[in-house]
């Protein structure tokens, strides 16, 4: 399709755009990399020089590209310019069109997952266009006692709901393709019956009204596949998960706004907090397997970049608006946490080298997936540029230069150093790092009313990751040496709680971190004290990695911080309407400790018992079970039918109960013959 | 299987009762009307169950005919929704004798289906080509010169 067409833009803007992030990217590069080979010492080895250069070539364009896209984001945001092209629709436009609301859960917790879909019900009926919405709950879950807390907390949430929306609930047997199969699921069986889908995380937020928006920016874009709202983290009580929703609000605007400056109409798909039109993914998004073993081969893990690198080949606009508001979402809230969500992220984005070179596809889309890509291997690429400039160092303590070579000369060779040049760069890379968040500030201050604290907040937040990048560095080169020696990661529930890192985790997290770091630290001092002040910050967060991880993963860091007006954000002091109505519903739904669980609350409670056994036919077929688990099954509930004893069923034992509707209806009779 | 314990008959429609949401007045009204439902053919517990379990398939058949729900997944969804709308005090054991449904009985339980999901029309969407392009396939060629292609 034309893209003045796709767009509604004349395709020079959108070109010139790109010319002056990636030419400026290039140029500054280039610059510096000259500057660099000045600076490498002349009598350096032509492998060391060639791997110091490549290497640095690859960081520092990484660094310029966050840099460049920064600044005209900052720009963007300064002139009050929104993302050309998108045509923005009358606010009180009645709606045409069905949008269903999706919420794929996997073993989440459930008051929090319903409390939320009840504030958005409730938002949405608000803006007198609920009866276009309706919500999903689509469930992945495998512990049997959540699934039935699920039904529970659907049940109670049905009788709540506000507006004319209905809430469905459905939960697969068999959990095929994660996430994205899930969605698949919803489209296959449900998505003739609706335009758009509005696709959530488990902890999203979205305003009625953001939503209200998006579905009418559906209906006047009728070439836009995908609309992403940038969703801002907001709900953290850990030290790090404040410090990440600090970070996000303030430097966040100014990245999402650089990205859509040059992204235009092919922007990405982070995932969630975004609506589809369902035409369009169900004729471009059917997701292959990709050929070969898990981690590169197999089902799509990071699906979102895929999806909107399809759906955009199919001829349709991604559009990233900064403009949308009222998207939120929870931050990990601890360093390790933060780590094991980038392990899952990591092996998918490098399954993205496969997907990269696939035909037809749009060169934006291609850049999408080196960002990706670049984001965790930018790792172990600093690490292995560290390493070289390490050994080289020790290498000349080791090798002391030859002033006279044997070839006779009148003057002896000098090693040239230049040390000017060093810190210039030093300072330069430094400058293209922090500039960015300066300018985030500045755009706070302009945007935001309540800034307490800001100034002193970014300052922590700079050192605090400058001691965490360290860390992050090691445990994403260790992802990538994983994934490159073929080691596939599980699927784990996402820890969204706050209970913090204990001292024994931290350490047998960081052991090889803190070693590391202290053993540097020590060798650089005895042969090389020069380069022990250059790689001090480095050193320094390792050997602190213990407790930067516990310290920072504790509650009462995280209050004593807001206590002394540190990482305060807006939203914490007027807290937005939909957040009150979340906190509202999770205290309304049921919070009964004492309720039984799992086959013990179908089996005592009348309603639950129909309602399990009624919902147990769309949820799909029985995975199989084998003969033994159930009889032990029925043994155990037996004898707590017949003598009152504790079930303490197995996961799977309970799986084998839960899924057998005679069982269950005998067993709530027996249980009254009592 | 739980076996259900050996008692009377009425004991067993009692606790059927009382499992499909009557409480103890409702089942003071119903019971006898049960009992007298039942016949000499359903002495064990599970005859008794299986019976009136029937009685609530047709019922859900009545009620609701477009829903091909199959036959657990039918008698779960009568009780359900007669529990949720406080059918045992309105209308007693009704439900237990399809022929005597109202349309006024069955419009009210229509009326709250309680679904769980919309109607389904199955469409699969198709898996999406991912070729390597024509660049990626040469690279490959000149990395891996005596690779047979597949």
């Amino acid at each position: 399709m034309r893209a003045e067409i796709l767009y509604n833009l004349n395709p020079k803007l959108i070109y010139r755009r790109r010319l002056k992030v990636f030419g400026l990217m290039f140029v500054s590069t280039l610059l510096a990399t000259i500057k660099w080979i000045y600076v490498i010492p002349t009598d350096s080895s032509l492998l060391t020089k060639s791997l110091m250069i490549a290497l640095f070539i690859m960081t520092f364009a990484w660094i310029s590209l966050f840099f460049w896209s920064s600044i005209f984001g900052f720009l963007e945001l300064v002139r009050k310019r929104g993302v050309p092209g998108i045509v923005w629709p009358d606010k009180n436009k009645k709606l045409q069109t069905k949008t269903a609301i999706l919420m794929p859960v996997y073993n989440e917790s459930s008051r929090d997952v319903f409390a939320g879909l009840l504030a958005m019900a409730d938002d949405l009926a608000e803006t007198g266009q609920s009866e276009a919405y309706d919500m999903f709950v689509l469930s992945d879950t495998t512990n049997p006692q959540v699934w039935v807390e699920e039904e529970r907390f659907w049940l109670e949430a049905k009788r709540k709901i506000k507006g004319s929306i209905n809430l469905y609930y459905r939960r697969r047997s068999k959990n095929t393709a994660r996430k994205s199969g899930n969605i698949e699921d919803f489209c296959n069986k449900w998505g003739a019956g609706y335009d758009f889908m509005i696709v959530l995380d488990a902890d999203s937020l979205m305003s009625g009204e953001t939503m209200l928006r998006m579905s009418q920016l559906m209906e006047a874009n009728p070439h836009t596949g995908i609309i992403q709202a940038p969703p801002m983290t907001v709900g953290g009580t850990s030290f790090f998960a404040r410090m990440q929703q600090f970070a996000g609000k303030v430097y966040g605007p100014i990245v999402a706004a650089g990205l859509a400056y040059w992204q235009v109409g092919d922007s990405n798909y982070w995932g969630h907090n975004a609506i589809i039109r369902v035409k369009a993914f169900k004729e471009c998004c059917g997701l292959p397997v990709l050929s070969g073993k898990a981690p590169f081969g197999g089902h799509i893990l990071s699906h979102d970049f895929v999806e909107a690198a399809l759906i955009r080949r199919g001829g349709w606009a991604a559009w990233l608006l900064p403009e949308l508001k009222g998207s939120y979402e929870g931050p990990p809230p601890t360093m390790i946490d933060f780590s094991c969500r980038d392990r899952r992220w990591c092996q998918g984005n490098m399954q993205h080298l496969k997907v990269l070179i696939s035909k037809h596809l749009h060169p934006v889309s291609r850049i999408h997936f080196i960002i990706g890509i670049m984001s965790y291997l930018s790792s172990p690429i600093w690490l292995c540029f560290l390493l070289v400039g390490l050994m080289a160092a020790l290498g000349r303590v080791v090798f002391p230069p030859v002033y006279f070579p044997e070839v006779h000369t009148l003057f002896p060779t000098w090693p040239i150093f230049d040390k000017i040049g060093t810190i210039s760069l030093f300072v330069l890379s430094m400058a293209m790092l922090v500039l960015p968040k300066i300018l985030g500030l500045i755009v706070y201050y302009m945007q935001n009313k309540k800034t307490g604290g800001a100034l002193k907040s970014t300052l922590l937040e700079i050192i605090i990751s400058a001691l965490s990048a360290p860390i992050m560095m090691m445990f994403q080169s260790k992802f990538v040496l994983e994934i490159f020696t073929g080691h596939a990661v599980g699927w784990n529930a996402q820890n969204r709680g706050g209970k913090g890192t204990s001292w024994r985790e931290a350490v047998s997290r960081h052991f090889w971190h803190t070693l590391l770091g202290l053993l540097t630290a020590v060798v650089t001092y005895l042969y090389t004290q020069q380069l022990f002040w250059w790689m001090l910050p480095i050193t320094l967060g390792l050997m602190l990695s213990i407790p930067i991880s516990v310290l920072t993963s504790r509650e009462s860091t995280g209050l004593s911080a807001k206590k002394h007006n540190f990482f305060v954000i807006p939203e914490e002091i007027d807290v937005p309407q939909i957040m009150r109505k979340e906190e509202k519903y999770a205290e309304l739904l049921n919070r009964d400790e004492n309720l039984p669980q799992g086959v013990e609350l179908i089996i005592t409670d009348r309603l639950m018992n129909a309602l399990h056994i009624y919902m147990l036919e769309v949820n799909g077929p029985a995975p199989e079970i084998s003969q033994q688990v159930l009889e032990t099954a029925q043994i155990k509930l037996e004898n707590y039918i017949n003598h009152r004893r504790e079930m303490d069923l197995t996961r799977d034992e309970e799986i084998a109960l839960l899924y057998n509707p005679e069982i269950l209806e005998k067993a709530a009779i027996s249980l009254l013959l009592q | 299987m739980v076996t259900i314990k050996i008692q009377s008959a009425e004991d067993i429609a009692a606790a059927y009762l009382k499992q499909a949401g009557f409480d103890d007045r409702a089942l003071e009204r119903g019971l006898p009307r049960i009992v007298q439902l039942l016949s000499e053919k359903q002495k064990s517990g599970d005859e008794i169950i299986e019976y009136l379990d029937k009685k609530l398939l047709q019922a859900a058949e009545k009620i609701f005919p477009d829903m091909p729900d199959g036959k657990a997944a039918a008698v779960a969804r009568v009780k359900a929704v007669y529990m949720l709308n406080d059918g045992p005090a309105r209308w007693g054991t009704e439900i237990f004798m399809p022929d005597r449904i109202s349309s006024e009985m069955a419009g009210a339980l229509r009326e709250n289906p309680f679904r769980q999901t919309p109607t389904s029309s199955f469409q699969a969407m198709k898996p999406q080509p991912i070729v390597p392009s024509a660049a990626a396939s040469l690279f490959s060629k000149i990395l891996h010169p005596f690779r047979k292609s597949k």
